[in-house]
């Protein structure tokens, strides 16, 4: 019999508090047709970086910290109020924008269809200089009874000013590994649709595995350009999202 | 207990006019064990649900199933539900409730059933239940609050009389479930009749031959409750001790 | 054994105090031994307590840890146990899902089953037992019987308790264990265990099972008695006990496991004891005791006692008290040794004795007290020396009780002298034979020495037939001078008593003459330091004398002096004779004739005495003579008609030159 060090008190004392519940946040892309129910709220942070594009000397590495409360307003509704931080490409460490980020649910939260289409909308609100811009997003999923899911997110990056339209596109299935893990995989890709001449489509294609426990979960995932067929797409966008139910 | 009355004396109707098929009738003893071992027989046995298996049969159409949830308590605390039916789960308390359900009864693929917070007096929220079981209702914000909804295959089902005593097709609710048991009997030969309440040791079942044209004997059914007990996290899977102090208060 | 010396006897009574200060010190060691193991059974309880707690709650909480990890964390044991107990609860209801929801029964079993199998779990796997088990006591896994599955297991408060959502742990004995419908120790055994029940939590839910984890409780018992001294034993919710060792000892836990005080005896060994209830999460409805063998206690702590070590201090310890015997026996019994032998030269005679006494014991004092014995003889010796032919005997007893009086070293004071003497007898002596002669004498002398005695007088001296004694000395007495003058009358009442006696032998013409006188002599203790007188000296002495030898001069028997004669006072009548100068002495004295005690009327003086004695001072000499001559048979008449006749006869003297008469003669 040996005895009960303090390692093991510390380590049961964090793991006692931390059962599992539903997944929240498969893909690290596409926000998903899930919300946050009624009445919750989460503090939700991300990590991400987009690498530099191999095919312009000009290009460097950006860092981005977005971090935001997300509120369950109702059981179609869910509110988000994010500000991004951003750090790279040769420039200081700086605020870079506000948003305000509304999810809105066809059907209300407790429905179970293996159906759901969700519509987002998000008001871009740079703080320094660059363009205002309306994000908008349909998502549809189709979830299997062994818990898999289909989903395929649509959207637009439309700059205020009119001067630049980009599509997007996230085709992205994951499946239930056990109760608390979830693997996904995302085909993404930003279509320019208007704006300067020459910008080519950047395609991403990428593994994302996720762990929820009790009022956390966690989403990790490395999106990988596909650099070799469009050189403007940088190679790697990794991102780390994790979020606390308060 | 009231709304109950009023709803059997209103299936009398309905009831009467298919009392020429074949009747089910019988009387199930309950008895409450207590935490010394001693074991004596309840007055009340109107808890007692009973019901058949062995067939579905959709809800018979109408109002939902109501669960209420006053004074910091859901009503009613067993619920018997056909497969397919909503749930409408009131808050009547002007204070923030939750739902959930660990059971994987209740489930969706991938997702347990959570009907998130929110405040009455009057606001309604709904839940479909796809799958036959025991489904353990909980709120996130009140430990004391529990309720158990139980999915049946079929309509057919009841609680007991205060004497144990149950009868088929006389107590069902409505005119579909009597055609489907009168149905079911006509088709199956055999029936198996169930007996549960909320604390029963093991729930009491009988199955039986049926032959046409022959009356069916009348069931003797006997059920034992065993002391409450057990604890259940919240749904983060926290005890609830961890909550700050007045919260839902 | 007669012991006669002190030492010897010593020696034994420190022997045996030595025997019963020890047999005092095993006898209240045992007690106060039997007191502390019942004190430190008492405490070493708490040890128990704590060790057995650790032990156990260790085991719970790592199984506990061990559980949240296989069960929880990263595999899906709690869930597919969750579907597992709905599936079967929804079963036995009949209320299966019979479309594509969640797997049959038997198959979420062996899902479970080998999922469970194929979780590490480094702490779990490998006990005596490891067993899970579904809510209503579903044996789920064991792997005892790892193709077993689905019986239910025998209600036990343990079970019960972690189903309700507690964990906790408790002592399954062999009658519990075989209760159970699988049997569950995996390595066959069927001794007691340990079990440490777990309760699995479904994620967000209820209690939906619960992890049995069970050590040989003979392996636990055993760390705990490695750990203390004494015999453990755990007691079940059922009284049975499950202890190390034989039968016996567990039967006899068994018999007094309820009662309050723990104390039973078994084949010798006398156990004493505490117990303890050590609560649910360490061993549900149980108690644990701790036995202590007072018997054994005792016999290591007497073994220790009596060790060689022991045994060689006692060795040391008896020589060393010997050795202080003797030594301290021997200290005492020196000086009494030595006392013992100038005791015996005292009884020989010898009173020079002197033992220095040493320290101030009780022997130093009876030392002193041996030396003041041996001085207080020798003086009662030496004034019993002194006086004791002179003195009468109750003088000498004040003397002796008063040494001080006797004032050896010499003194000056008045005393009153008396010689006195036998006139005539001499001339007797040679016509007596020596025995009548010293017989005659011894008469006078008792008889004289008796009146001297009756008087108080101090006797200084014998010489031939006459005697000198003295007054006031050594001890005081005033009236020393009438004393004197009554003892002189009386002697001269033993010599006219003695004169038929004295005629018997033919001494016919004898008579006595005594000189009285007082004044100031020294008396002492004179002489050589071997033969010293206590004896009075001075001019004094040698006037009294000389008054005794002018007896013959007046013809008178007695002769005192006016200071005798004044001092005395009236106690005797006395006849003024002269004024004489003696030889040697410048200063002329008046004599008197002692005629009668004062207390009689005085005798007539013959003749005209007075008238004549008055004349002849006035140098009346013829007429003086006539009345000197109307008594011839009066001595002192007689002496002075013949001087008035010279007087007459010769020249004219010189004026007052006859007044005073100068005794040539001694």
């Amino acid at each position: 019999m040996r005895i009960f060090g303090p390692w093991w008190v510390v380590t049961a004392a964090v793991l006692a508090c931390v059962p599992a519940e539903a997944g929240k946040r498969p893909y690290i892309w596409s926000f998903g047709t899930e919300t946050v129910p009624e009445g919750v709220v989460e503090l939700e942070q991300w990590m991400w970086s987009k690498s530099r594009v191999p095919a312009s000397p000009t290009s460097r590495a950006v860092n981005w910290l977005w971090w935001a409360p997300v509120f369950g307003v109702s059981q179609h509704l869910e509110v988000a109020v994010p500000f991004q931080v951003r750090a790279g490409a040769g420039r200081p460490t700086e605020l870079e924008s506000f948003e305000l980020d509304a999810r809105l649910r066809l059907k209300p939260r407790t429905s179970q269809d293996p159906f759901q289409l969700t519509f987002r909308g998000a008001w871009h609100q740079p703080t320094s200089g660059g363009q205002r811009r309306v994000d908008v997003n349909l998502i549809s999923s189709w979830t299997f009874d062994n818990g898999a899911q289909l989903l395929l997110d649509v959207g637009g990056l439309v700059a205020v000013s009119g001067a630049s339209v980009v599509g997007t596109v996230d085709l992205a299935g994951s499946l239930p590994l056990t109760d608390e893990l979830r693997a996904g995989v995302e085909l993404f890709s930003e279509v320019p649709l208007r704006g300067p001449a020459g910008v080519t489509p950047h395609p991403f294609v990428g593994p994302s595995l996720e762990w929820t426990r009790g009022r956390f979960w966690v989403t990790a995932g490395v999106l990988v350009g596909l650099t070799p067929l469009f050189p403007q797409t940088p190679h790697f966008m990794p991102r780390l999202m994790w979020a606390v139910v308060l | 207990m009231g709304r109950r009355s009023l709803i059997l004396l209103l299936a009398l109707l309905p009831v009467a006019a298919a009392a020429g098929g074949p009747s089910l009738a019988g009387k199930v003893s309950l008895f409450r064990r207590g935490e010394d071992g001693s074991r004596e027989r309840a007055q009340d046995a109107s808890e007692v649900l009973v019901y058949v298996t062995g067939f579905e049969a959709p809800a018979p159409g109408g109002l939902a199933p109501r669960m209420e949830q006053r004074d910091k308590a859901f009503i009613p605390a067993v619920l018997p539900v056909v497969k397919g039916q909503s749930v409408e789960f009131v808050n009547m308390d002007a204070l923030l409730h939750n739902v959930f359900s660990p059971s994987p009864a209740a489930a969706a693929p991938g997702r347990k059933m959570d009907l998130g917070k929110y405040k009455g007096p009057g606001r309604v929220v709904s839940y479909e239940f796809k799958r036959t079981g025991l489904v353990d209702l909980y709120c996130d914000i009140h430990e004391s609050m529990r309720a158990t909804v139980v999915v049946l295959p079929n309509p057919v089902f009841t609680f007991a009389r205060r004497d144990g005593s149950f009868e088929f097709p006389r107590d069902l609710g409505s005119r579909q479930a009597a055609q489907a048991l009168e149905a079911h009997l006509q088709q199956a030969g055999r029936i198996k009749v169930f007996a549960w309440a909320k604390g029963a040791r093991a729930p009491a079942s009988v199955e039986l031959e049926v032959k046409p044209g022959v009356a069916l004997p009348p069931l003797v059914m006997e059920l034992e409750m065993q002391p409450e007990r057990g604890t259940h996290d919240d749904k983060h899977g926290r005890p609830y001790s961890t909550h700050p102090p007045g919260y839902g208060e | 054994m007669k012991l006669r010396s002190i030492r010897s006897r010593l020696a034994l009574v420190f022997g045996g105090l030595v025997v019963l200060v020890l047999l005092t010190a095993v006898a209240l060691s045992r007690q106060a031994l039997e007191q502390s193991v019942r004190a430190r059974v008492d405490a070493d309880v708490a040890g128990v307590q704590w060790l057995l707690a650790r032990d156990i709650q260790g085991l719970r909480q790592l199984t506990a840890l061990e559980v949240e990890k296989a069960f929880r964390f990263n595999s899906d044991v709690a869930g597919t146990l969750a579907r597992l107990v709905q599936r079967r609860d929804d079963a036995a209801l009949g209320l299966e899902d019979e479309g594509e929801g969640p797997a049959p029964v038997a198959v979420l079993r062996g899902e479970l089953r080998e999922l469970i199998e194929s979780t590490e779990m480094p702490v779990l796997k490998g006990h005596a037992l490891f067993a899970v088990v579904g809510k209503d006591r579903e044996l789920v896994f064991t792997e005892s019987r790892p193709g077993s599955s689905g019986e239910q297991l025998a209600s036990t408060p343990l079970l019960e308790l972690a189903l309700s959502g507690q964990g906790g742990a408790a002592a399954w004995c062999r009658e519990e264990l075989e209760r159970q419908p699988v049997r569950l120790r995996r390595d066959g055994g069927s001794g007691a265990l340990l079990v440490v029940a777990v309760p699995i939590t479904l994620p967000g839910g209820g209690v939906v099972g619960a992890v049995l984890v069970g050590t040989p409780a003979e392996q636990v018992i055993q760390g705990l008695e490695r750990s203390t001294r004494g015999r453990v034993a755990l007691v079940d919710a059922h009284g049975h006990a499950i202890t190390t060792g034989d039968a016996g000892f567990r039967e006899a836990v068994e018999r007094v496991a309820g009662e309050r005080q723990l104390a039973f005896s078994l084949g010798g060994a006398s156990y004493v004891g505490d117990g303890f209830a050590p609560g649910n999460e360490v061993l549900l409805g149980g108690r644990a005791l701790l036995l202590r063998d007072l018997a054994q206690e005792q016999g290591e702590f007497f073994a220790a006692f009596f060790g060689s070590r022991f045994l060689l201090s006692l060795g040391v310890l008896g020589v060393l008290s010997l050795g202080l015997t003797l030594a301290v026996s021997r200290r005492l019994a020196r000086p009494l040794r030595v006392l013992e032998s100038q005791a015996e030269a005292v009884r020989q005679g010898n009173l020079d004795v002197h033992v220095q006494p040493e320290g101030h014991d009780e022997v130093a004092r009876l030392t002193h007290a041996f030396n003041e014995m041996v001085a207080g003889l020798k003086q009662r010796d030496h004034i019993k020396g002194l006086f004791k032919r002179y003195l009468d005997p109750r003088v000498v007893e004040q003397l002796i009780a008063n040494p001080e009086m006797a004032s050896p070293g010499g003194e000056r004071r008045e005393l009153t002298l008396l010689f006195s003497d036998l006139a005539g007898f001499t001339r007797f002596s040679e016509r007596l034979t020596p025995e009548e002669l010293v017989r005659l004498l011894n008469t006078y002398f008792g008889q004289a020495t008796a009146v001297l005695g009756r008087r108080e007088a101090t006797l200084d001296k014998f010489i031939g037939d006459a005697i000198m004694c003295f007054w006031n000395a050594p001890l005081r007495d005033e009236a020393h001078a009438a004393k004197g003058c009554l003892a002189a009358l009386d002697l001269l009442s033993v010599v006219d008593g003695l004169r038929g006696v004295f005629a018997e032998a033919g001494v016919t013409s004898f008579d006595c003459r005594i000189g009285v006188h007082t004044g100031a002599a020294v008396v002492g203790n004179l002489g050589s330091p071997d033969a010293q007188d206590y004896t009075a000296v001075g001019d004094s002495v040698n006037l009294a004398s000389r008054l005794e030898g002018a007896c013959k001069v007046y013809g008178t028997r007695t002769l005192a002096s006016e200071a005798a004669v004044r001092a005395a006072g009236g106690a005797v009548h006395a006849r003024e004779l002269d004024v004489v100068r003696v030889v040697g002495r410048s200063e002329p004295v008046r004599v008197y004739e002692l005629v009668g005690p004062g207390e009689l009327p005085p005798p007539p003086l013959p003749g005209r005495w007075a008238e004549a004695l008055a004349l002849y001072r006035e140098g009346r000499f013829a007429e003086a003579l006539v009345l000197f001559q109307l008594s011839p048979e009066d001595g002192p008449s007689q002496l002075y008609a013949e001087r008035c006749e010279a007087w007459l006869a010769g020249p004219p003297p010189a004026p007052g030159a006859w007044r005073v008469h100068d005794l040539t003669s001694k």
